[in-house]
């Protein structure tokens, strides 16, 4: 970074908050390691008003921009894979406001979303998407990512919850919706940006609705010596239109990892799959949930039910579930986490299907996942020093991806698509449907600016079947598909 | 393209009807093109792109005061309704699965029956059922009372199809009840009002049809006290289903409701009653029937004025509306979303401009008109703080045949 624009952008954030050279190999790649890269420098804003500032200069520069939260995103998405700029909300940490009565806080884009929680609680509300990586993860890279987590069985993913925001363009332009009534007239921009992976602007500032802490919640886990039984005993819950707020199911592999990890929890090291139940609300419909869901397992045969004791027990339990990522690095050093949805009717086949696909490339599978939306998370350890085994991953990967799409399912439920699904945008979507995406993006950022050669693939669906690359980067930033 | 054609609009409907082939129907007094299918439906935007007219989906009409074709002065400009009724049916719905797919013709009263016996049913209530089609009511952006315990109907659109006014067809999101897979164009679409695309189908999220339902109606002073009333309930009872008030005759009424679980419904009502304050004689209490009158009245084409505005602000606003209204205006307030509609007399001049619009217009989140004459038109542009929603349209739309709402009549797009 020699250019003078470099030091006009240490003057706007200060120079401690442009980072460059070796220092910022930290920022190379997200969750998604097997993609990395190099962009020029990190840029760390403290607010709009710096954002704004940062976003002109690059504006007139021309440079790229990758829009960063904390990094823990799972796509590739906040790589910098082809240069540029990454805009980074980690100095974007204040909770601005809460209001008890319209149930909604204020807060900047680099707030980590457990802490939200937190400080809404003296006013008896919470933020309810609850991500595994809560506790790192930004509200800023949330509303990126439309992420989930498991409560939002109960009260849908991060979309649901913007009422408003605040959003830097490509252009430096302020975008401000942070006052966008509860039915906006007009275009709904919220809901077209939540989700947009940073393809429209730097999301600066969020107004999220919050939920009233509800008065009762009960957690049990159910253990089962067959993951199918698991399955089944979630498809039929659904279909009796249990109304649970979390339902989740952790395999032979994961268990035994998380109860040899700091995050052991109590899971029965037997057992080939736990199914995890909560409900909240009150007191005698939550109980009248938990007795159907104790019905149903005993009628999947499961061997064991338990109802979390007290609080402790309970925060234990979902220490354990949001712990099994990480938890996974005791069986390899990496870990390629896959999202996926599957019909809720077809979840054991697909299940099924996730773990034939890995044995056959004897690879090590471990399953956690979202059984209620149907969203899978079959999740492969693996040495990325090993390169047949990463070559055997990402096609164990493809394939997974494959068989729920052919099945009615969707490519991603909650992780975005980033650069490790763009190619797959081919197999759900076809050409016209993927040129309205980018008349649509060519609408807000024209020049393609903002994370370029993420989502939507740049060349025809048959070239880019016919490349048969799917994590090279494809083609240059400018270029129309 | 040629210039804008100076022919009426039942002339230019004819001329599009005889050249796509599509047959001509009547939609609440109006005449308007009802292709039989997606290739017709082409084809008569094709036509209008030559013709360089402006069309207008219309669903079944109910909601078509925002934008009525005939308040329009300048015959040239005012588009010619398209109606979908033929493209009805539903396409998907897998007993389990919690969703439902259908045409965007399909009437909302048959999505309810095809979904009840499942167990399920829409997450939004909304009147005159029976007159809504899917494509109407998602293009108008409605919602209905029980928002407040399943949020707004957008939140559970997963995923559409649509068709561009350049022919393309497109679909966005899936059928699956979580998924981001893409850009979410579908929400974009909702609420759009036809001004993006014309959508060909979609589908929904349901909801578990609740074991048992309870409501109530209270008699309060007036508005602005059944307000604070309101969110003291909202503060003890957050389960509630839905909340409002409303005008029945002379008498202001707080109405609400509870649903889901039957005994928790039990426990939970008296918990309400009692933070009301009444006594039991006080209640007019008959769930199906107070959620009904409730829906009816916050329905299609009685109000003239939709003020969106936040919660702190909602009590001192009736208050005002309250001192500056006749006393038999009726305002329909949804207590969950700080959400004021005011009927006005369609005869009363001050519908127009109303001189308490500007000092409200200043703390209310928005004002917008909903039920006009053509005077008020230009004040149905999209309130949009940046040049977004231009961009947007232009970018789905260049031709220009779907932004009718962008436009005043009179005045050349």
């Amino acid at each position: 970074m020699t250019e003078a624009w470099i030091d006009e952008l240490r003057n706007i954030v200060g120079p401690r908050n442009v980072i460059t050279g070796s220092d910022s190999l930290a920022w190379e790649s997200d969750g998604f390691s097997l993609v990395r890269g190099q962009g020029i420098g990190i840029v760390l804003p403290l607010d709009t008003s710096e954002t704004v500032r940062v976003m002109q200069l690059l504006a007139k520069e021309g440079v790229p921009i990758v829009p960063r939260g904390a990094g823990t995103g799972l796509t590739g998405g906040a790589s910098p894979v082809q240069g540029g700029v990454t805009i980074g909300t980690a100095r974007m940490r204040r909770i601005i406001s809460i209001d008890p009565i319209e149930r909604t806080a204020h807060v900047q884009a680099g707030v980590v979303n457990s802490d939200l929680s937190l400080a809404a609680k003296p006013h008896g509300l919470f933020y309810a998407p609850d991500p595994s990586s809560q506790a790192a993860c930004t509200l800023g890279g949330n509303v990126a990512n439309n992420s989930g987590g498991p409560h939002c069985f109960m009260h849908g993913a991060t979309t649901r919850h913007v009422r408003g925001l605040k959003l830097v363009d490509a252009q430096g332009e302020i975008i401000d919706l942070l006052a966008s009534p509860a039915d906006p007239a007009g275009l709904d921009l919220v809901g077209l940006i939540s989700g947009s992976e940073g393809m429209f602007g730097v999301v600066t500032e969020i107004n999220f609705h919050l939920e009233v802490i509800p008065e009762e919640i009960q957690t049990i886990i159910a253990v089962f010596n067959s993951l199918d039984a698991a399955c089944d005993c979630v498809s039929e819950a659904i279909a009796a239109h249990i109304e649970a707020s979390a339902i989740e199911i952790l395999d032979k592999l994961t268990i035994t990892a998380v109860e040899d990890s700091v995050f052991a929890a109590g899971y029965p090291r037997d057992a080939e799959a736990v199914l995890l139940v909560e409900a909240e609300g009150g007191a005698l419909e939550v109980q009248e949930t938990i007795d159907l869901v104790l019905q149903l397992a005993k009628k999947h045969k499961a061997i064991e039910t338990r109802r979390a004791s007290d609080g402790a027990e309970r925060a234990r339990l979902w220490a354990g579930r949001k712990g099994a990522f990480g938890a996974m690095g005791r069986v390899a050093p990496d870990l390629y986490v896959a999202d996926v949805v599957a019909p809720r009717t077809r979840l054991r086949e697909i299940v099924h299907l996730a773990v034939e696909i890995a044995e056959e490339r004897n690879l090590r599978l471990g399953n956690v996942f979202h059984a209620g939306d149907g969203n899978l998370h079959p999740n492969i350890a693996y040495d990325r020093r090993d390169k047949d085994e990463v070559r055997r991953v990402l096609e164990a990967g493809r394939l997974i991806m494959e068989a729920c799409i052919e099945r009615g399912g969707s490519l991603t439920g909650e992780h975005g698509v980033g650069l490790e699904k763009m190619v797959h945008m081919c197999d759900l979507f076809d050409d016209d449907d993927l040129n309205v995406m980018h008349r649509v993006r060519d609408a807000i950022d024209p020049k393609r600016r903002m994370n370029p050669t993420k989502v939507l693939p740049l060349r025809a669906c048959r070239e880019v079947r016919n490349a048969g690359l799917p994590l090279s980067p494809m083609a240059h930033p400018e270029g129309k598909p | 393209m040629t210039g804008p054609s100076a022919k009426s609009p039942a002339e230019c409907a004819l001329l599009l009807s005889q050249a796509s082939g599509c047959a001509l129907g009547e939609a609440r007094g109006l005449t308007c093109l009802e292709p039989r299918d997606q290739a017709q439906l082409a084809a008569v935007l094709k036509e209008a792109r030559n013709k360089n007219r402006p069309v207008l989906p219309i669903g079944s009409g109910s909601q078509l005061a925002w934008c009525r074709p005939d308040a329009f002065e300048t015959p040239s400009f005012t588009p010619i309704p398209i109606s979908l009724i033929h493209l009805s049916g539903i396409i998907e719905q897998i007993p389990g699965e919690g969703t439902i797919t259908a045409q965007a013709g399909t009437p909302w009263s048959d999505l309810i029956s095809a979904v009840a016996p499942s167990g399920e049913r829409l997450p939004a209530d909304l009147p005159a059922a029976e007159s809504s089609t899917l494509g109407g009511v998602l293009g108008s952006g409605r919602s209905g009372p029980d928002r407040m315990k399943y949020g707004p109907l957008r939140h559970h659109v997963l995923g559409m199809q649509v068709m561009l006014s350049d022919g393309t067809l497109a679909k966005s999101g899936g059928r699956q009840v979580k998924n981001v897979t893409g850009f979410d164009l579908h929400r974009l679409y909702t609420g759009s009002r036809g001004t993006l695309a014309i959508t060909l189908e979609a589908s929904l999220r349901l909801v578990p049809e609740p074991q048992q339902e309870w409501g109530f109606s209270l008699p309060v002073a007036d508005y602005a006290e059944g307000f604070v009333k309101a969110m003291g309930v909202k503060q003890a009872m957050p389960r509630l289903t839905w909340l409002v008030l409303t005008r029945v005759e002379s008498r202001v009424l707080l109405k609400g409701g509870l649903a889901g679980c039957a005994s928790q419904v039990r426990v939970d009502q008296e918990q309400v009653m009692a933070a009301l304050g009444g006594t039991p004689e006080s209640f007019d209490l008959e769930a199906t029937r107070q959620r009904r009158d409730a829906t009816e009245a916050g329905s299609e084409n009685l109000f003239a004025w939709d003020i969106q505005s936040s919660l702190r602000q909602c009590s001192t606003l009736l208050g005002e509306l309250e001192a500056q209204l006749p006393a038999s205006t009726n305002l329909w307030v949804d207590c969950s979303a700080g959400r004021i509609l005011v009927g006005l007399d369609g005869n009363d001049p001050a519908r127009v401009r109303p001189s308490w619009a500007e000092s409200i217009a200043e703390r209310a989140t928005l004002i917008r008109p909903l039920c006009v004459g053509a005077d008020l038109h230009a004040d149905l542009s999209p309130t949009d703080p940046s040049t977004w929603t231009t961009r947007l349209t232009q970018g789905l739309d260049p031709a220009g045949i779907l932004g009718a709402a962008a436009f005043s009549p009179g005045r050349q797009p």
